[in-house]
């Protein structure tokens, strides 16, 4: 049996971020084909436009490596939520008081709503800003079959929210 | 139970059907390839949803700068390729002043959009100020809430169109529908 599991942020958040990349790169590429193809024809703009995508990509990587690029590694010792640049929070499952499953809101328009773990060291609880995480609250794990499989491997107690219809969930 | 992602994607669908609406629109006044049109408008609807979506799910200095820096390089650039494909300039002939403005119009719209996503998101309260309580009012009404975020998809998808409001009236496609019809569509 596995030790250790990686949950990644969502697909949409991966590719959401993928695109937003491509826009400042595609716009120096573009640039840079400008310049070297029209040498000396409004070298100012194309020029300055060309520098732009380029400090918009590493603005960009920068933060999309923080705050979309994130993943939850778990194991039977510890709760690890990771960025592309660092370590964000790490958890022994000693720290945590209680495992709960909460339900957020997916749109505010349309009432949609998706569960998540909530894994509360006493932290404040979240917002509703959720599938992006940050230092200031607990981790936090999309809920589904196989991260429900995971967590009950390693947490002995109760998962509060776990038994109540979907519809409150 | 569905199991998609926590995050706000309502402007990606909302743009998505949004932009086929106006490649529709688009295709009968100027009598360009239909589907070509629905499907441009579609995808770029779509993907400048997406940008909105996930720049405010960011929030934060990091969401207004994708809002904003994205939508201004989306808009220079296009507008910059639209006046090339769509009235056959060169590089030395396109207008970088009307490139720039449709960049800077694009980020103010997306950097708007980003400030109204945030406050439903955050479940504004009506006492705030009168921003709060109109998004609040947008919240609590799903008609309301819809009609604002199709306004705002609306104004997403429009600006690959925008070269074509500058161009003359006989050549009036969107810029990526002639991309399209030539190379997606095989002719």
């Amino acid at each position: 049996m596995r030790t250790k599991y990686r949950f990644n942020n969502y697909w949409y958040v991966f590719f959401g971020a993928f695109f937003i990349l491509s826009l400042p790169l595609a716009t120096s590429g573009f640039m840079l084909t400008m310049l070297i193809k029209y040498p000396g024809v409004d070298t100012e703009f194309t020029f300055g436009m060309f520098v732009f995508g380029i400090v918009g990509f590493f603005a960009f990587l920068y933060i999309s490596g923080k705050s979309h690029f994130q993943w939850v590694v778990i194991d039977q010792h510890y709760l690890t939520a990771r960025c592309l640049w660092k370590i964000l929070l790490k958890k022994e499952w000693t720290d945590i008081h209680e495992v709960k499953i909460v339900r957020y809101p997916i749109s505010v328009l349309f009432g949609f709503y998706a569960r998540w773990f909530v894994f509360d060291d006493g932290s404040p609880d979240t917002k509703n800003h959720n599938y992006i995480l940050d230092e200031k609250r607990p981790i936090m794990v999309k809920y589904n079959q196989r991260s429900l499989k995971v967590v009950k491997q390693f947490w002995n107690g109760p998962i509060i929210g776990e038994d109540a219809p979907v519809s409150q969930k | 139970m569905y199991t998609d992602i926590s995050g706000k994607f309502v402007s990606t669908i909302i743009g998505a059907f949004t932009g086929a609406l106006a490649g529709a629109l688009t295709a009968l006044v100027t009598g360009g390839d239909f589907w070509a049109n629905v499907g441009y408008g579609a995808l770029t609807g779509a993907l400048a949803g997406l940008v909105v979506d996930v720049s405010v799910a960011t929030g934060g200095i990091g969401g207004l700068v994708i809002a904003g820096v994205g939508g201004f390089l989306v808009g220079t650039t296009g507008d910059a390729l639209g006046q090339m494909w769509l009235e056959g300039k060169t590089w030395s002939e396109v207008d970088k002043v009307r490139a720039l403005t449709v960049g800077g119009i694009t980020g103010l719209i997306n950097m708007a959009s980003f400030g109204i996503g945030r406050a439903l998101l955050d479940g504004v309260k009506l006492t705030g100020n009168i921003f709060q309580k109109v998004a609040q009012s947008f919240a609590t009404c799903s008609v309301g809430g819809w009609l604002a975020q199709s306004t705002f998809a609306l104004a997403f998808c429009s600006f690959p169109a925008m070269p074509s409001w500058f161009s003359s009236a006989e050549n009036k496609a969107p810029a990526g529908a002639i991309i399209l019809d030539q190379f997606a569509f095989g002719r």
